[in-house]
């Protein structure tokens, strides 16, 4: 009996400590972490904190999810789009994520040459653990900057091949449906497909509320705000 | 626990008092081995299935894809499939096997399986309902916990009283000395609804910053292989290698370094996923050199197993049971070897198929292969009667064997590849995908003929045997005939009273 308890104490102690460091502490450590309020320069170039007039403060670091993107947030989930995206730029001295060109700001020649890597206060935005399990599809994190549209994002999202024919991301036809064209013509809302993938004449494709929540989300995945906790130089130079 | 603890009860010389206890107990457990055996092996079966649909889908996503047929998106079935299979198949047939060697190895009957048949029906309900969430689009974003929210607290209910039942069985044993394999079986019942509530807790009812609950993702399945499947598998190990060499296990020293590391390093493991990540980078640093330490075990219980067989290894060209074990006992250092391989070239592998080879090793090179050779041992005497076919044995084995060393290998491989073109900044996320789609299509076919064929043939192999269609015989089902027995060695394996 009292060898029992001895192997139960040292099954305790051997598995407690792990479990402390690694997981409690850090947590504790993290919920002191809370967004911080976005600076504006007012006439005579000081810092103040953006208000709107009646005391509430207007833009926080980083900008927090709320409504239809959480609710994306949450679609973003249920639907297993983790398990095949990250959202998270490593550090560069680590690995090569921020320089690789796609995940990055904007996906042009005057983009900057290195994407900011994410970090703890970046994921306070939404209320989901978004970091991923694979990397088959790309790095989301920057995802708003090269799309135009949400048009272009719901077209992606249909069929990721309308794009990229050899595509292997799965088509979400399901969040969308398929409904006559009523009255005055086709909706604003109803995606331009074209070939094999459009609807019987008199017919149209809009996305449902599922996926212009999705679409809500994603095109508010930006990273490269300025960081209101980094000096103020380092801001000029990261614009 | 003194060094005789280690001496396994030599079941083919012991006297007839000897014979009519072990069937007694076997008679005793019957109910809840088979109840837990049973669906674990549909679960296996359900989940074979899934598996292939998602391996599939992983490259060619136009597969089924029919509107009516959009719930099966590898976004979902991937989840439900390991899930499925770890959930459903993997713990499953874990319980029953700890069931059985506790109650043999503690020497008493068990008395009330009430406990054991709700709980294990208590599990069916969450596993089943946790699948058919993720394929109706409620799963999660964490591996190995993408069942919806309500799902777990039905788990770890069950899960808690089975180790309370495990507990109880392991006090009221007759010797005072306990057996290597039960240390692991308690142990596993210790650890598992601490890490469990650990993560959930953390998941879906503290308020923990997003981060915390990605790391706590990564440790829960990390923590879950190396101190759940790890214990179980080698609990199986340490039991059946010493029954059918008939001798004791070589080293209770090594016995002892190999679990003591195990616990001290096991939860230590997990966070390398996010090197470089926005963590501390002091606890993914930590978590990677725990995966490294993970082979000093592997030295230990590697040196220990083959020293308690020398001599003896003829007999794995006839035992299926050890067969299977050995195979498993490689897959168990192949796991650890993949692990610290992982965590050394982190910033590589991490995010890629490595780490899906890294779960198919350890999930089934390793834990299944340690799961059906207990079932080779255990299930003839707790139904009377013995495996139909030595062929059908055989053709588990042989596909299963090479589809476990090709899937993961294959994999890892895979993943480096994919880690590299990844790395490389200029090129596109859709070459990198070109990548590893060579590689998921090695996978898909690993897995629609080795797996699936192999599997399939396990199943029905089992099912004959739930309904009595063995060979009603003494003679155990050896996969050759033994002209001459190694130092006049009598086969423990099998005889439903050995
Ligand atoms: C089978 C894995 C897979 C799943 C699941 C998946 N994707 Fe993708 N996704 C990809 C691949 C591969 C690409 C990149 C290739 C391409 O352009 O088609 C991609 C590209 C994208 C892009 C464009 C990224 C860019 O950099 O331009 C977006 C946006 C996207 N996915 C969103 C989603 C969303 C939202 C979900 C969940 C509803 C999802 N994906 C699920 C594989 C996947």
């Amino acid at each position: 009996m009292n060898k029992f308890r001895v192997f139960l104490v040292g099954l305790a102690l051997t598995f407690g400590l792990p479990w402390f460091f690694l997981l409690i502490v850090p947590t504790l450590q993290m919920s002191r972490l809370a967004p911080l309020p976005v600076y504006e320069l007012d006439e005579n170039g000081q810092k103040v904190i953006g208000e709107d007039g009646k005391g509430n403060i207007v833009s926080y670091y980083p900008p927090l999810s709320s409504g239809s993107k959480t609710k994306g947030e949450e679609i973003y989930v249920r639907e297993g789009c983790a398990q095949c995206h990250s959202q998270l730029i490593r550090d560069p001295r680590v690995a090569m994520d921020s320089y690789k060109r796609e995940w990055g700001s904007v996906f042009d020649s005057m983009a900057p040459l290195q994407t900011r890597p994410t970090n703890q206060r970046d994921y306070l935005a939404g209320h989901y653990p978004v970091l991923g399990i694979r990397r088959l599809g790309g790095d989301l994190s920057n995802v708003a900057y090269r799309y135009g549209s949400r048009e272009q994002m719901h077209l992606m999202i249909y069929d990721s091949r309308i794009a990229q024919p050899s595509s292997i991301m799965p088509p979400y036809r399901f969040l969308y449906k398929t409904r006559k064209i009523e009255g005055n013509g086709p909706s604003v809302r109803a995606l331009a497909l074209t070939g094999d993938l459009a609807p019987e004449p008199g017919y149209e494709v809009i996305p449902t509320g599922d996926a212009e929540a999705l679409v809500d989300y994603l095109m508010a995945l930006k990273k490269n705000y300025t960081d209101p906790s980094k000096p103020v130089v380092a801001d000029a130079e990261a614009k | 626990m003194t060094s005789e603890s280690t001496v396994v009860n030599q079941s083919n010389t012991g006297t007839v008092e000897d014979h009519l206890e072990r069937a007694a107990i076997d008679r005793s457990t019957r109910l809840p081995v088979v109840f837990f055996l049973t669906s674990g092996v549909a679960w296996l079966a359900v989940s074979i299935l899934l598996g292939v649909i998602a391996s599939i889908k992983q490259h060619s996503p136009g597969f089924l894809d029919w509107d009516w047929l959009g719930f099966l998106n590898f976004g979902r079935v991937q989840p439900a499939f390991i899930n499925a299979f770890v959930y459903g198949w993997c713990f499953q047939v874990g319980i029953a096997v700890a069931i059985w060697i506790m109650a043999r190895l503690s020497r008493v009957e068990l008395k009330n399986p009430v406990t054991l048949i709700v709980a294990g029906h208590l599990w069916n309900l969450g596993v089943s309902l946790g699948v058919l969430g993720i394929l109706a689009g409620q799963g999660y974003s964490l591996e190995f916990l993408e069942f919806p929210k309500f799902v777990w607290p039905l788990l770890f209910v069950a899960y808690s009283a089975i180790s309370i039942w495990m507990v109880v069985m392991f006090q009221v044993r007759k010797r005072s000395d306990a057996y290597v394999a039960q240390w692991y079986i308690v142990a596993a019942c210790f650890w598992f609804p601490w890490i469990y509530l650990t993560a959930n807790m953390m998941i879906h009812v503290l308020p923990v910053p997003g981060v915390m609950k990605s790391a706590a993702g990564a440790w829960y399945k990390s923590s879950l292989i190396y101190l759940f499947f790890v214990p179980i598998g080698l609990a199986s190990s340490y039991f059946m290698i010493p029954k059918i060499v008939g001798r004791s296990i070589y080293s209770y020293g090594l016995s002892m370094v190999a679990f003591w590391t195990i616990a001290g390093v096991g939860a230590w493991t997990g966070l390398q996923k996010f090197l470089g990540g926005p963590l501390p980078p002091l606890l993914t640093a930590i978590s990677g050199s725990a995966a490294i330490l993970m082979l000093i075990p592997v030295v230990a219980i590697g040196i220990n197993h083959f020293m308690t067989v020398r001599g003896h290894h003829g007999l794995i060209q006839y035992s299926p049971t050890l067969r299977f074990t050995f195979f498993g006992a490689i897959g168990f250092s192949v796991t650890c070897l993949v692990g610290a391989f992982n965590a050394i070239f982190g910033s590589t592998t991490s995010f890629t198929i490595a780490e899906d080879g890294f779960n198919m090793i350890s999930l089934y090179f390793f834990f299944s292969m340690m799961m059906f050779g207990a079932i080779y041992f255990i299930l003839p005497r707790i139904v009377g009667c013995e495996w139909l076919s030595r062929r059908m044995i055989q053709l588990h084995f042989w596909p299963s064997a090479y589809g476990a060393i090709g899937l993961g290998l294959w994999l890892v491989v895979g993943g480096i590849w994919q880690g590299i073109s990844l790395e490389a900044w200029d090129s596109s996320t859709i070459s990198a995908a070109g990548t590893s789609g060579s590689f998921l299509v090695g996978k898909s076919f690993i897995w629609t003929t080795f797996i699936l064929f192999s599997n399939v043939v396990f199943v029905l192999h089992f099912l004959m045997m739930l309904f009595r269609l063995g060979r009603r015989t003494h003679e155990p089902t050896l996969l050759g005939h033994p002209q001459v027995h190694h130092a006049g060695q009598q086969l423990a394996d099998g005889g439903a009273g050995a």
